[in-house]
């Protein structure tokens, strides 16, 4: 695609090259909610090649009709832009079904050549793009048989594959599982997606942080106080039982998504912006990062929802959901203090907190600035609120600093007042879903925005002793909150030891 | 607030002093009027918008309406009639919309100015008092660009991006802009951006075998054009950028004709044709390396048939959407920079219309 003079400049090196997508696991959620609805939006806005195709991979006995209607529904329902008859037309016409058993070789040499068909039909040129959306314990599976069919070696094709999370349940899981992909692709072929990385805001933290001049001079100890992360939720487990059960809030979100969000928050300034430079500066800040050992399970807060009230109406505990063993010791809260060992933030608390059936949904980054040297402007009982800068990343995407005004009047008065900037309202367009941005950049070959090896197994080292023992330490017993609460007691009580509150998002 | 609604305070002014003031002012008076908290407003880029006609006044509104009551500029909206009486009419108004699910209102500000006579001989003069300061201006000139004419030159130092749509320029037209570009801020057209379909698709067509190893191997190029339709000449300039090529003959009807590129000593013979409905490109037929490339505009899509000695080998239909010009609006409000593919093809553009 690069030696095509035709396309240089214009953006239009954006556009995806020739390449068929095929999806295992087709019929489940994701595919339908996201993974379609985000390609049909590529095709709308002209980002996919007219050589490309999708194979979608199903074990039943279904046709290419009866996907193509399933994949209707699923733009007409999910996809942010209407569904237009001509495009879905095309759209239409790239979508194949493969009906397979995905642990039978046999079917896997079929697949390499139903691929290979493909490639002439539609001029594909051998590019292939795995996605795997199927449950993780299918991964290993999937991945050798490619391997034995052939179907990961690259000539003059490219051959990706797109590996969803989780990516392992602790550290031993995450190198087992990334030992296996290896056996058969190299790293550079591997995309491991986490779909917060393709939302705009969290992309936008790179360009705040290293595009403004005036953020990096006080992005360090000297300036911040502290930072606070939240991601909050308020839908309990919904159908999810049999998952959470396993996973939890650690694994669910703290240990992958939070972890995502603390690293661009807290690395170095990059050499360049390839993917590589980004992710070593990543890598280095999570190294940075002490692992909770037992010493710090002080530091951790697990919780779990009991019944309560929520936006007055009653919901039920985690324990009374459908599915969920009325003994479980799941936490659906999780807080946790993190310590970053390096120059710039020695000293400073990363403050991360999770939880489901809390009172709004809300994922926001709080950086918070120390008071001044000396306060002038003191009134008796009322002291000044510190400047924080806030980083939302649902709802409403956008930043706001809170500063401190004088109230009009005789007397000095003080009165917060916030900066705000909404993305909807500043730049009035809807941004492309995360789905769009992360297929895109894995057909082009940009991995800037997927997590690397170590990075994964970086995170999971942070979090390995906690997961080992959270069931059987009693430092790390489950600490009830009503639904509807902002946590448990204890999560309070964990930053109050340090003389600080959580920000009521 | 689960509603979406709006509203919008008007106040009317003999000169455009004051009037940011005012829409300060109608901001806070339409969020104490709503009871809404305080109020988001829609700024990215001032945007200057003159037209100098009916017609194009007509045009320049329908286009603004279409890009719905939102955008995020400061519209500062320019009726300039130099035939109308001595004066400046100046319309300040704030529009507050909410939506259901928004925290905040949003407010957008509009300034209307009717000016004509001497008073219009000095838009510098009127415009900037009611710039927004720290945003960009893009400066939305409708028709034909008066380069050179003090008024429009007074303007461009305020300016940060020229709109204009190089379809209204006649060849002495396309010559003067390409003459200006060296000094001007950076340009928008929005005829490229009618062109970006066609690029792409054309684009796309020498992605992939046979045709990715013929692109440098171009014999002849032809192009059908409707009605007054002169974006065929960019779109030949484009491929002439692209693809290293010089103007060795001009064409000679200006609009349509035939012309020639030469690259390495090798003539490629260039026609335009002109055919008669809407102005539009029609078809573009390229020769390369053996094979015939023929891109047909039939509504939205083009069909797209490779052929080789009179062999068909392939048939597509791809999507053709030509934006409108709100759309195009839009993008380039969102645009920065030079666009040095575009300043490329039009100063090639220039030189195959020279007499």
């Amino acid at each position: 695609m690069t030696d095509n003079p035709l396309r240089a400049g214009d953006g239009n090196e954006r556009v995806a090259p020739p390449a068929v997508l095929v999806i295992f696991g087709s019929t489940g959620d994701l595919a339908h909610r996201k993974l379609l609805p985000a390609l049909y939006n590529l095709l709308v806005d002209g980002l996919l090649p007219s050589s490309f195709a999708i194979a979608a991979v199903g074990r039943r006995a279904e046709t290419d009709d009866d996907v193509r209607a399933q994949a209707r529904q699923s733009v007409a329902n999910f996809s942010r832009r209407r569904l237009d008859e001509d495009r879905w037309r095309r759209f239409a016409a790239m979508l194949r079904y493969v009906q397979m058993q995905l642990d039978a070789p046999d079917d896997y040499a079929r697949l390499a050549q139903f691929l290979a068909a493909l490639d002439v039909e539609c001029g594909t040129r051998g590019n292939r793009l795995f996605y795997l959306s199927v449950p993780p314990s299918l991964f290993p599976v999937i991945v050798e048989r490619l391997g034995d069919a052939g179907l990961a070696r690259e000539h003059d094709n490219f051959v990706r594959i797109i590996v969803e999370k989780p990516f392992g349940h602790d550290l031993a899981s995450a190198v087992t599982l990334n030992e296996q992909i290896h056996r058969v692709f190299a790293e550079r072929q591997v995309f491991r997606i986490d779909h917060y990385l393709g939302k705009e805001t969290v992309q936008n933290l790179l360009v705040l942080r290293f595009g403004n001049g005036i953020l990096e001079p006080i992005w360090n100890r000297r300036y911040v106080d502290h930072c606070q992360i939240t991601v909050a939720e308020t839908l309990g487990i919904g159908s999810r039982a049999a998952y959470y059960e396993e996973a939890g809030a650690l694994r669910d979100m703290v240990a992958n998504h939070m972890m995502q969000l603390v690293s661009l928050v807290g690395m170095e300034p990059p050499v360049d912006l390839h993917a590589d430079s980004v992710r070593d500066e990543k890598v280095k800040l999570l190294r940075s990062i002490e692992p909770i050992g037992p010493a710090q399970f002080a530091t951790v807060v697990r919780g779990q929802y009991t019944a309560g009230w929520l936006g007055g109406q009653p919901v039920p505990g985690y324990r009374e959901e459908p599915g969920v063993a009325p003994t479980s010791t799941t936490e659906t809260y999780f807080a946790v203090r993190l310590t970053i060992d390096n120059w710039r933030w020695a000293g400073v608390p990363f403050y991360l907190r999770h939880g489901k059936r809390l009172p709004k949904r809300v994922t926001e980054i709080a950086i918070q600035f120390k008071q001044p040297p000396r306060q002038f402007f003191q009134t008796p009982g009322e002291e000044p609120a510190p400047n924080v800068l806030v980083l939302r990343i649902q709802p409403d995407e956008g930043i706001s600093l809170r500063l401190v005004a004088k109230q009009p009047g005789p007397a000095i008065r003080l009165q917060n007042v916030t900066l705000d900037f909404l993305y909807r309202t500043a730049f009035d367009v809807e941004p492309p879903e995360a789905y769009e941005r992360l297929l895109l950049d894995c057909l082009l070959g940009d991995s800037t925005l997927f997590a690397r090896r170590d990075e994964i197994e970086t995170m999971w080292r942070i979090y390995d002793a906690v997961l080992a023992r959270q069931h059987d330490d009693p430092a790390l017993a489950i600490h009830p909150y009503p639904a509807g609460s902002w946590g448990p007691a204890a999560a309070d009580a964990l930053i109050a030891a340090d003389g600080r509150a959580w920000r009521r998002p | 607030m689960t509603d979406s609604y709006a509203a919008t305070w008007r106040q009317t002014f003999a000169s455009t002093v004051g009037v940011e003031d005012a829409l300060t002012e109608l901001s806070c008076e339409a969020a104490r009027a709503l009871e809404v908290g305080p109020a988001a407003t829609a700024r990215m880029h001032n945007l200057v918008a003159i037209s100098t006609d009916t017609a194009s006044h007509a045009a320049v509104d329908r286009v603004l309406a279409a890009m719905a009551e939102v955008h995020p500029s400061r519209l500062v909206r320019v009726r300039l009639d130099p035939a109308a009486p001595d004066g400046v009419q100046a319309q300040a108004s704030v529009r507050c919309h909410v939506e259901g699910d928004l925290r905040c209102p949003i407010v957008y500000e509009t300034v209307e100015i009717a000016t004509g006579g001497n008073a219009g001989r000095h838009l510098a003069e009127i415009v900037a008092p009611v710039l927004e300061a720290d945003l960009p201006v893009v400066l939305w000139w409708t028709g034909h660009p008066p380069f050179g004419d003090p008024a429009f030159e007074e303007l461009l130092p305020l300016v940060d991006r020229l709109l204009l749509d190089s379809a209204a320029l006649g060849s002495t037209g396309l010559r003067a802009l390409a003459d200006v570009l060296p000094t001007s801020p950076p340009v928008v057209d929005l005829a490229w951006g009618r062109l970006r379909p066609w690029r792409e698709t054309i684009a796309a067509a020498f992605d992939h075998p046979p045709l990715d190893s013929a692109i440098r191997e171009v014999r002849a190029v032809e192009i059908d054009v409707a009605g007054a339709s002169v974006e065929g000449r960019l779109l030949a300039g484009w491929l002439a950028v692209k693809l290293g090529w010089q103007v060795a003959r001009p064409l000679a009807g200006g609009r349509v004709g035939r012309g020639a590129f030469v690259r390495s000593g090798a003539v490629i013979p260039l026609v335009l044709a002109k055919e008669d409905g809407p102005a539009a490109i029609r078809r573009l037929a390229i020769e390369a390396g053996g094979y015939h490339l023929a891109l047909t505009a039939r509504g939205d899509w083009a069909d797209v048939r490779l052929a080789r000695d009179d062999l068909l080998l392939s048939e597509q239909r791809l999507p053709l959407v030509i934006p409108d010009d709100a759309t195009l609006v839009s993008r380039a409000l969102m645009r920065g920079g030079r666009d040095r593919d575009w300043e490329a093809a039009m100063s090639v553009t220039a030189i195959l219309v020279s007499p």
